[in-house]
């Protein structure tokens, strides 16, 4: 164990810029009596910068989710390398290491929060730690209020919304104080006023924090937030770029069964009309100011 | 619904008695069941019920609730009470129809235990009613503590005492869920003996534990990528400590105790 | 007449408690033979309890649920009959599958319903696994191993079974991807086209509603806010979003197109339409303001609809 680690994430040693490197990495589901090893990723690298903000997308079986479970050694790669913060997680003494460096929220709220009272839910991060009782009280608190759930803090896990739930879930990895967070689908079980709470959540983290995020999702319209895009098909990378460069290729998207934002593909269509209208419109409100613009 | 039940219904509030630390609590509630069999004549019943009726009205849980816990075991205390009744024997005989006798020590006595059993019954709701689940869980892992010199894993089984606190109202949710989603396709559950009834339960159960299988292996990620290794170099939000109150709680319990069997003495058994 | 009509129709959960809550006030709808009904309304707009009153899972305090003429709570001992008539699907439906294999979970429904004759049940299991793009293959494996998608589509299989007149979808593409999610809605248009079923679709996406749905019911608090064609309810997008509710992106750009002083229609909610739409506006040189033909609008809805 290393009782030495401290809460504070800058006291530890920081690799540099690159926070989590995925090099060259495979990984294969082992295998069972009847069927052969099922290999689920064929050499990604990846590497994720601090304070980045990364939409990796793709649709189901692509394996989008396996590399996910790379970045914090849920999974280990069959081959190639994973680092986070310089640390390899095929190291086994790294691993409470590096799990207090990338956190993980997955997609079902429910299935992630333990204790029957929100605040506790957020203290059993730090409370693994060993974090002191005074420190963990203020650490609660901050977290909750990153979230905006301060105020439920005595309230019962199940008697709250799903974006609720989900905001407790980020306040509980948010304790932990980690440099990244890596957010599993956190917005596929939630109805449109959840999706939007979470997104904000996230979008504070990345923004005020200054957290690196990566986030998995289907819907275009939360990756089209992100700073950078990956596309993920078949367990290889297929595109990666700024949301507008990658959004801009709806064809492509199309062929792999992802969609495109609707204000992207509108703008696509007028400006292939020969309209004078930009190629990396994202949001509606883009695409009216341009169509406006064109028309003068 | 079936989600409005709660088990060990906790209601939140401010007297005393919410606020006597939650390892106290569970020892004086203790004391008092123990107590409650040591108790042998009127006079110290009465003290006993004198102590406990004090208790609940300090612990300001409407009276009602008192009453909704035990509704449940009206209909134990009432079978108890009979059969004490005709078993009993002793020397004076009340009432006497063809073989059933029915004596007068036997009225006490079976009177003496529902009282018993309704003191208890209300001890320990008074212990649910005013302790929250994470404080018994917290407290019982305390004092359960010195277990774990004869290897006995406290830590996990307070652990999954919380755990399945935290789930019981997700998978009764569930539950109705699944039961309506196979009531929706014709499932037929109000009919039928008892043998059909049994199976027309298996659409329930099955999904019921694949489901709750799946929870169980995503928590347990979850819980590994949060860092959770066991018991071992934990700390916890809540500390919990002893405050004057509680001493003072203690020293009322031993006069409590010192008084039932002084008294005791005073007057001749009438259980055994 | 409707096949499926309510009215007056109200629920109130936790009678008599201290969490009483109306879910449903004074609902009255009417539900032609073969129509396809978009049913939205954020999480707690009464939505879920509307479709569980449409099928006698839930009785309504006040107010009566009209099944092809008839009360369904007229004999309360055989509402159970109701439940075959108007099939329900929940939300997450894969959740409930249970059998050995797929071709059992499906004959579920249909055997409670009373089909004893093999041929008749088998030819029922056969044809509902086709409309949920089931391959053959799949009937004889467990309902375990299957992928997402494919359990969703057995387990609403399981209900087309039965072979209902009203078929009712709370969510059928929650959680699901694109790819996932379009096989399921092309799924359903298709057996609505080929059955002529009457279908309620449940969603939080307006993409999804907009795509295939006739008329859409809008939900608030326990009431209608809207019902009425697909084309009409769109138009009122400003009160769609007060209300909770996303309209389409591409509604949004007209909207906001509307906002900057532009002169544009606002009943936007499809692609194909939107892109018409927003060309006509463009080529539209000389006068950014009214003085347009007003035929030239009218032409616009008719291709739109035949989108």
């Amino acid at each position: 164990m290393e009782e030495n680690i401290t809460i504070n994430p800058d006291n530890s040693t920081d690799g540099g810029e690159i926070q989590i490197s995925l090099r060259d990495v495979y990984f294969e589901y082992e295998s069972t009596d009847e069927s052969p090893p099922k290999e689920v990723l064929h050499g990604i690298s990846i590497d994720i910068k601090k304070g980045e903000f990364v939409a990796l997308l793709g649709h189901n079986g692509s394996g989008k989710s396996t590399i996910a479970k790379h970045m914090n050694a849920i999974l280990l790669p069959s081959g190639g390398k994973v680092f986070v913060a310089g640390m390899d997680t095929c190291d086994e003494n790294l691993l409470t290491a590096i799990r207090r460096t990338v956190g993980m929220v997955f997609q079902n709220p429910d299935n992630q929060l333990v204790a029957t009272i929100v605040e506790e839910d957020v203290a059993f991060g730090p409370e693994n730690l060993g974090v002191p009782s005074e420190e963990i009280r203020k650490t609660v608190d901050e977290a909750l209020k990153a979230v905006g759930m301060y105020e439920y803090r005595r309230h019962a896990p199940h008697k709250l919304s799903g974006g609720q739930k989900q905001r407790v879930a980020i306040a509980g990895i948010i304790a932990m104080r980690p440099k990244c967070i890596v957010f599993d689908e956190p917005t596929a079980m939630l109805d449109p006023r959840g999706r939007q709470e979470v997104m904000s959540a996230i979008d504070s983290l990345v923004r005020k924090l200054g957290i690196t995020v990566v986030l998995i999702t289907h819907y275009m319209d939360e990756a089209a937030k992100a700073d950078r895009v990956i596309i993920i098909n078949d367990g290889k990378l297929l595109m990666e770029g700024k949301p507008n460069e990658v959004f801009s290729h709806i064809d492509l998207l199309r062929e792999h069964h992802l969609d495109v934002p609707q204000a992207t593909e509108l703008a696509q269509y007028l400006r292939s009309l020969g309209y004078d209208i930009p190629d990396d419109i994202l949001t509606p409100e883009e695409c009216a100011a341009a169509i406006m613009r064109a028309k003068k | 619904m079936i989600s409005d039940i709660t088990i060990g219904q906790f209601m939140p509030g401010s007297s005393f008695i919410h606020k006597l630390d939650p390892r106290m609590k569970i020892i004086l509630m203790t004391a008092i069941i123990v107590f409650i069999f040591v108790v042998k004549n009127l006079l110290s019943l009465g003290l006993m019920s004198g102590f406990v009726v004090l208790s609940m009205l300090i612990s300001r849980i409407p009276l009602r609730m008192y009453f909704k816990g035990l509704r449940a075991i009206w209909f134990l205390v009432f079978f108890t009470a009979t059969l004490n009744m005709l078993y009993i024997k002793g020397e004076h005989a009340v009432f006497q129809y063809r073989s059933v006798t029915i004596y007068e020590e036997a009225l006490w006595q079976s009177g003496f235990i529902a009282i018993r059993l309704v003191m208890i019954v209300i001890t320990s709701s008074m212990l649910t009613y005013t302790t929250s689940p994470t404080d018994l869980t917290a407290a019982i892992e305390r004092l359960l503590a010195p277990l774990k010199l004869f290897r006995v894993p406290v830590h996990e089984l307070a652990m999954m005492m919380t755990i399945a606190l935290r789930f019981i109202p997700t998978l009764l949710e569930e539950t109705e869920k699944i039961m309506n989603a196979q009531k929706a396709r014709g499932a037929d559950m109000e009919s039928g003996g008892i043998v059909k009834r049994a199976k027309a339960l298996i659409p329930i159960l099955i999904p019921l534990f694949i489901s709750s299988f799946r929870r169980a292996f995503e928590l347990a990620t979850a819980m590994d990528c949060r860092c959770y290794t066991g018991g071992k170099g934990r700390t916890r939000l809540n500390v919990l400590r002893y405050r004057f109150r509680d001493f003072f709680a203690f020293l009322l319990m031993g006069g409590l105790c010192a008084g039932i069997i002084y008294l005791n003495t005073l007057a001749p058994a009438l259980v055994r | 007449m409707g096949i499926i009509e309510t009215h007056n129709l109200r629920f109130v959960y936790g009678k008599g408690t201290p969490f009483e809550k109306v879910a449903l006030d004074d609902v009255s709808i009417s539900i032609e033979q073969g129509e396809f009904i978009g049913v939205i309304g954020h999480t707690g707009s009464g939505k879920s309890t509307l479709v569980q009153l449409l099928n006698g899972l839930l009785r309504p305090e006040s107010g009566k649920v009209i099944l092809q003429g008839n009360d369904i709570w007229a004999k309360p001992k055989k509402i159970r009959n109701v439940r075959f008539e108007v099939g329900l699907v929940f939300q997450y439906p894969e959740y409930q599958l249970f059998e050995e294999t797929v071709y059992k979970d499906i004959a579920f429904g249909p055997t409670n319903k009373g089909i004893k004759d093999k041929d008749q049940l088998d030819k029922m299991i056969r044809t509902a696994a086709e409309f949920a793009g089931l391959k053959e293959s799949l009937l004889e494996k467990s309902p375990f191993e299957l992928s997402g998608g494919e359990k969703r589509r057995a387990a609403i299989a399981g209900v087309i079974a039965m072979q209902p007149k009203v078929l009712i979808l709370d969510e059928p593409t929650a959680g699901l991807d694109p790819k996932g999610r379009d096989r399921i809605l092309d799924r359903i248009s298709s057996y609505r086209e080929k059955t002529g079923s009457t279908v309620l679709l449940v969603s939080h996406s307006m993409e999804d509603i907009a795509r295939v749905a006739d008329r859409v019911l809008v939900m608030n608090h326990g009431k209608v806010e809207m019902f009425d064609k697909t084309k009409n309810i769109f138009k009122h997008g400003e009160r769609l979003a007060d209300i909770g509710l996303r309209v389409p992106q591409v509604t949004q750009v007209f909207l906001e197109l509307k906002r900057l002083g532009a002169d544009v229609r606002t009943d936007v909610y499809t692609m194909d339409f939107a892109k018409g739409v927003a060309a006509d506006f463009l080529s539209r040189k000389d006068n950014p303001l009214p003085d347009i033909p007003k035929e030239g609008i009218e032409n616009a809805t008719q291709g739109g609809e035949a989108q």
